[in-house]
């Protein structure tokens, strides 16, 4: 089928061509050429003003006041302006409820240009079709990043990173929930900043970044969560020799609740652990973790290794302390492990890091004493002991769980089937527990046993990090039967989205702040999972730069031609009409008077 | 020629005179400083100012007497007597007259008669002494009025923020808070500000209240504890209690109805005495040729007072391998000086010990504060002496079986730099002359640290204390040297040297040479100490320099520098074991040399787990974050009994007490939450299992290959 523009085109081109041909054709002059020349241009007029051309025709722009938009905004001639709920009062401008409804209301706009911090998650949902210009706003005074701790094993060291603008030279400063200060940085000129601080109980507690400005005047306080959890007694296995160090990784154990059964080798047949300690693979498959040395490692024998290997594809964790330099054999054994490491053979110094930023700042952290260990027994001022570790080299495949100050691996993990095999390269650390740093001590063994023991699959609902009040969150990792309570008691069902398939998500939208707790019932036991939701208005730079990121997203998918899916506009045909009106009332007088004067 | 005038009779009676007036004008300023030294001072104070003043007065009363010499006389019967015909020198002169001059003097000397030495003097300077005594007892009577008014007890002051009270309710108008220490304290009675008391553990608090309108009854209410009725009397109402547990309390009244705000009863512990070894220098001391006693100073100090009586432990280690018998002896020993700072100096007799080469003498001293009831007693550091041994024979290969420790018993560095600090801290109010002396004295402190510790790099000592071990240095000074090399500066060779015995061929330095260094104690140490410990000397030397010039800022740096690395050394070598009784466990004679192993090992290790009972507080915090009930009465005890390991356990029961009166508040509950944050212990670090990502995790990780 031919297209109406092509068929007119055709009919109005071989008429004009026909008119002009046969003007010539009757004479030779010069009028007869400038007729037939008009006759042409008249055609063309005639096909204009019947399909006007796609002229790049400027409609009206719609200006979006968000929020913060500037008080003086008017809207100059061709534009029009409206303010979204969150937008200041402006003079002159419509309040709609959201842009979908402007755009309904505006159908002729053309573009749109959107002026404050942005559009907010309401109003990004879908595309608006339109050409969308947007200039973020500079960032506002205050902390406009932070990704706040992660879930941290009781009595943990925890760490949190955030990013403030306008800050230089000001301090970041970490409040405990009672309001002491735990740790605290000044702020560079890129303004990224991380802090540290240590988890006490299971449970929920609220830290307080605090952010200074140069004159120490408070620029704000942001709550920070930290959740604690409980978790099931970990069982592990201690295989070496007696040494200082399986004396205070035993000590550990026993306090920190894990299971630890222990084979300790004196020689001649002497095993100064728990009695009936096995390797095979069936006494293995109870242990989530096995510590090894490398010496007691090689004296496995191969049966032993092999067991040990299988274990390990099937989920067991095994940390390999090394007490001696490596060899090409003791390599060898650890590959038939699964773990690929080069070196070993040189010793280099740890670097420790100070473990609080002053004195009162680590009596906060290691919190009140007891009457053996008071408080005041290991001071700030403690010579931080010399430790040795061997070099290891190791590919991308070994992923460091605790590194010094220098980036030096004390220890680093490979996967090998579902499980992992670590490596534990300082053979002296407990001289930390010596000289009066036990909490660095447990605080690396907790890190490498957390990344190596053998997965769980507890309750764990995958919610964001950080929750406001009236925003829409997404709960995930949940059944049919999870529901929230609120924290003024309120208690919510959760609906599973079928869309979200296996991830198991559902949409919540608190409405307060407080802590609110997820329960799952699970056979006949419940499981309950708790986030802090933080106050509206907690997180206002962040916010604010969050929404200002996601909106020039937004807007140059806007721009994004495979957006552009409107019908194109014609121009008006009036003035081709009335121009081809004119050529052709000219082209009849012209006529008129070559027919009147033939011979002229 | 009978002209025998007397010069003394005729000048005393004017004398007298003049040194009475004196002293009646004066003495009324002598008695009102006197009163006013005792109003401020106390006895002591007053007598002295007396006895001064009584000094003053009668020197400056001499003075006046001295002044009327023959000089004055002559003048005066001259300016005085016109019968005299101003001959009057010839009286009472010296030398031998002429004829005619002896003829005058006769003549006056009988007209002299008839005048009276005392019409002479001067008269009395009878307005002045009367102003005197005025004043004086005018300002005497002031100093009574003044100290009869503060021996009394000041008005009830007012009480800050009353609450908003319905008509009739009584309302807390006025307190007073006298707090009367212990007696053994040596404290005077004082009033505390407000109603917040902080004071001595043991003192006897006395409230005076006043209430409007007056209630039926009142009382104290201890938060969680007893109840102290309050008696009516003259000014208000009175109570009293010992102050011997933190506790908080609110005044309650019968009728009234509002909440009060409850106050804090906090005691301050008495701290045990402290005691610190003036000397010897050093913890060890080598016993000199010869030497038949020993002196041992110690000083303790205390926050209140040191009992005048302290216990002296002379333990003897006699014997050398394993053949040590061990012998202790105690003594009681009395020390003198100011009561919070006291000096023990004790002599030894060494004879009495019987010590023989290679035994050891500590020297302990326990001293007792004056606490009651339940003194606390402290067992100060020991110092040992030692009775060197003879040196054991020289051994091929063995220097690296046997490697010499360094002695961990140093005088603190530490020490010299909290002192430095506190000098800083109070120069303003020193005078410049104080400054510098305070300055100096910690710089000799610091020499002497300095002079310790380079012992054992073998620095040559420049005086006393010497180094614990032989050096070539010679008793007695030589004949003069090269002037580079002068007498005692170290470089002297050995002349009281042993006659050679068969065997001792390997001393050659000794022989020929001298050392610079200690053989045994330097040469062991390995070279990373000795240029740690060389590195500290240094910093100490330049903080004693500073000292010693008065700029102790310039000397902090280098102190703390010092002290870090005295720490580094004692880290790396810091083993000393203590040659004071030991037990052997018991050897099994049944199993000694049969071979066997089993049953060797006593039960598998068993540890016991060190768990801190905070699962009250933890469960309450838990708890606390949800709406709900709180066991507030099982955490308050809770509180109660771990107060000692506590910071500030009354701020965590405030915050329960709080929540206890309006248990609804949210706000309340997240200020008691934040309060149990302080009180919950951080458990040993535990281990998060991660988590498995689920059956879309597991199949992932199964499919990795």
């Amino acid at each position: 089928m031919i297209a109406p523009e092509t068929l007119a085109a055709l009919l109005i081109a071989s008429g004009a061509l026909a008119a002009a041909v046969r003007l010539l054709l009757r004479r030779h002059s010069w009028q007869a050429w400038l007729l037939a020349a008009l006759s042409l241009a008249s055609g063309l007029l005639l096909y204009l003003a019947l399909f006007p051309p796609l002229l790049p025709i400027g409609g009206e722009t719609l200006l979006v006041a968000t929020a913060e938009t500037p008080a003086g905004t008017r809207a100059k001639p061709g534009e029009r302006l409206v303010a979204l709920p969150e937008a200041p009062a402006l003079a002159g401008a419509e309040r709609v409820p959201d842009l979908a409804t402007a755009l309904r209301r505006h159908a002729q706009v053309q573009a749109i240009r959107i002026l404050g911090r942005g559009l907010t998650d309401r109003d990004r949902d879908s595309d608006a079709g339109l050409p969308t210009r947007f200039t973020p706003m500079a960032l506002p005074r205050g902390l406009v990043r932070l990704a706040p701790p992660m879930d941290t094993p009781a009595g943990s060291v925890f760490a949190l990173a955030g990013e403030a603008a306008g800050m230089e030279g000001g301090t970041a400063e970490l409040l405990d929930p009672a309001g002491r200060k735990v740790d605290v940085r000044v702020i560079g000129p890129d303004g990224a900043f991380t802090l540290g601080g240590t988890a006490r109980v299971p449970g929920l507690a609220a830290f307080t970044l605090r952010l200074r400005g140069q004159d120490k005047a408070i620029v704000s306080d942001t709550p920070v969560p930290l959740r604690t959890l409980a978790e099931q007694p970990l069982r592990a296995l201690l295989i070496g020799a007696p040494s200082p160090e399986a004396k205070y990784l035993r000590r550990w154990a026993e306090d920190s609740g894990i299971e630890l059964q222990s084979r300790l080798e004196a020689g001649g047949g002497v095993d100064l652990g728990d009695s009936g300690v096995r390797i095979d693979a069936a006494s293995l498959r109870e242990v989530d973790v096995v510590i090894i040395d490398d010496s007691a490692l090689a004296g496995l024998g191969s049966g032993g290794r092999g067991a040990l290997a299988q274990a390990v594809a099937g989920g067991l964790g095994v940390v390999v302390r090394m007490t001696a330099p490596a060899s090409a054999g003791s390599r060898d054994i650890w590959r038939e492990l699964g773990l690929l490491v080069e070196g070993g053979s040189d010793v280099a110094p740890v670097a420790l890091p100070p473990l609080a930023p002053d004195a009162e700042a680590l009596l906060d952290r290691r919190g009140p004493g007891s009457a053996d260990v008071p408080q005041d027994v290991n001071t700030i001022e403690d010579p931080a002991p010399d430790l040795g570790r061997f070099a290891v080299r190791t590919g991308a495949q070994v992923v460091p769980v605790v590194t010094d100050a220098d980036g030096g691996m004390v220890s680093g993990w490979q996967q090998r089937g579902q499980g992992r095999v670590a490596l534990w390269t300082v053979a002296n650390s407990f001289a930390l527990v010596l000289n009066g740093q036990a909490d660095r001590y447990e605080q690396w063994w907790s890190q490498t046993l957390s990344a190596l023991a053998r997965p769980d699959s507890l309750f764990r609902p995958v919610v964001p990090a950080l929750v406001l009040a009236g925003e829409r969150m997404a709960i995930c990792e949940i059944d049919a039967t999870a529901r929230v309570i609120a924290s003024d008691t309120v208690e919510v069902a959760l609906a599973v989205d079928p869309a979200a398939g296996a991830r198991g998500c559902a949409a919540y939208w608190p409405s307060q702040p407080g802590v609110h707790t997820i329960v799952q019932t699970a056979g006949d036991s419940q499981q309950t999972f708790a986030f802090l939701v933080l106050p509206e208005t907690a997180l206002g730079p962040i916010t604010a730069r969050e929404t200002g990121e996601a909106t020039a997203r937004w807007a140059a998918q806007q721009d994004a031609p495979a957006a552009r899916a409107l019908p194109e506009r014609r121009g008006p045909a009036w003035p081709w009409f009335l121009g081809w009106l004119l050529l052709s009332g000219a082209l009849w007088w012209g006529e008129r008077r070559l027919r009147a004067n033939p011979l002229a | 020629m009978s002209h025998e005038v007397r010069l003394h009779d005729w000048v005393r009676p004017a004398q007298r005179r003049a040194a009475s007036d004196l002293v009646l004008v004066w003495s009324p300023l002598v008695l009102v400083l006197g009163a006013l030294a005792w109003a401020v001072g106390g006895g002591l104070l007053a007598a002295g100012v007396l006895v001064a003043g009584a000094i003053a007065l009668g020197w400056t009363a001499a003075r006046r007497m001295g002044q009327l010499d023959r000089g004055w006389l002559v003048r005066r019967l001259n300016a005085r007597e016109a019968q005299l015909e101003d001959s009057a020198a010839l009286l009472f002169a010296d030398a031998d007259l002429a004829p005619l001059e002896r003829l005058q003097a006769d003549r006056i000397a009988a007209r002299i008669q008839s005048v009276d030495p005392l019409s002479l003097a001067d008269g009395w300077s009878r307005r002045s002494i009367a102003l005197a005594w005025g004043l004086g007892a005018m300002a005497l009577a002031a100093i009574i009025v003044w100290q009869a008014q503060r021996g009394a007890a000041p008005p009830l002051a007012a009480v800050p923020d009353s609450q908003a009270t319905a008509p009739g309710e009584p309302r807390l108008t006025g307190q007073r808070v006298r707090i009367v220490p212990p007696a053994y304290t040596g404290l005077p009675a004082r009033y505390a500000d407000s109603l917040d008391i902080r004071a001595p553990m043991g003192s006897r608090i006395e409230w005076t209240l006043g209430f409007d309108p007056p209630p039926a009854s009142a009382a104290l209410q201890l938060v969680g504890g007893q109840r102290v009725p309050l008696a009516p009397g003259d000014e208000g109402w009175a109570g009293s209690l010992r102050l011997d547990v933190p506790s908080l309390y609110r005044v309650t009244a019968e009728g009234m109805r509002a909440a009060q705000p409850s106050h804090r009863l906090e005691p301050i512990a008495d701290e045990p005495p402290q005691v610190r070894v003036i000397e010897p220098a050093s913890g060890l001391v080598t016993m000199q040729p010869g030497q038949r006693s020993w002196r041992v100073v110690f000083e303790a100090s205390d926050d209140y007072a040191v009992d005048r009586l302290a216990r002296l432990t002379v333990t003897t280690a006699i014997g050398e391998g394993e053949n040590v018998r061990f012998s202790e002896r105690s003594q009681s020993v009395s020390g003198t000086g100011d009561a919070r700072r006291r000096r023990f100096s004790i002599d030894l007799p060494l004879g009495a010990y019987g010590l023989q080469p290679g035994s050891d003498l500590v020297a302990q001293l326990t001293v007792a504060d004056t606490r009651s009831p339940g003194p606390q007693v402290v067992r100060g550091p020991g110092v040992i002496l030692r009775f060197p041994a003879p040196r054991p024979p020289d051994a091929e290969g063995l220097d690296l079986m046997a490697k010499q420790q360094m002695p961990a018993y140093f005088r603190s560095q530490r020490q010299v730099i909290i002192d430095t600090e506190a000098l800083i801290k109070q120069r303003r109010n020193l005078s410049a002359d104080e400054f510098m002396l305070r300055s100096d004295t910690i710089g000799v402190d610091q020499r002497l640290l300095r002079l310790r510790y380079g012992q054992f790099v073998g620095m040559e000592a420049e005086e006393k204390p010497r180094p614990p071990l032989p050096t070539s240095d010679k008793e007695a000074p030589a004949a003069k040297a090269e002037p580079e090399h002068y007498d005692g500066d170290g470089h002297d060779h050995s002349q009281d040297r042993k006659p050679p015995a068969f065997g001792a061929l390997g001393d050659i330095t000794a022989e020929y040479g001298h050392v610079h260094d200690e053989s045994e104690a330097a040469t062991l140490l390995d070279p990373g100490t000795r240029a740690l410990l060389k590195a500290a000397l240094d910093a100490m030397w330049e903080a004693e320099l500073n000292l010693r010039s008065g700029r102790p800022e310039a000397a902090l740096p280098f102190e703390n520098k010092a002290l870090d690395y005295i720490k580094q050394i004692q880290q790396a070598t810091r083993i000393y074991l203590p040659r004071i009784g030991s037990q052997q466990p018991p050897i099994d004679m049944a199993r000694r040399l049969t071979g066997k192993r089993e049953g060797i090992v006593g039960g598998a290790a068993q540890l016991t787990p060190f768990a801190i009972e905070d699962a009250v507080p933890a469960t309450a915090w838990r708890a606390l974050a949800q709406p709900g009930a709180i066991d507030l009465g099982g955490l308050d005890a809770w509180v109660r009994g771990n107060s000692a390991r506590i910071r500030d356990p009354l701020a965590v029961l405030a915050a329960i007490d709080a929540l206890r009166a309006a248990p609804a508040s949210q706000a309340l509950r997240e200020q008691l939450r934040a309060r149990l944050w302080t009180v919950l212990t951080r458990p040993p670090a535990q281990v998060r299992r991660r988590h498995d990502g689920g059956a879309t995790g597991r199949r992932y990780v199964q499919g990795l290959r």
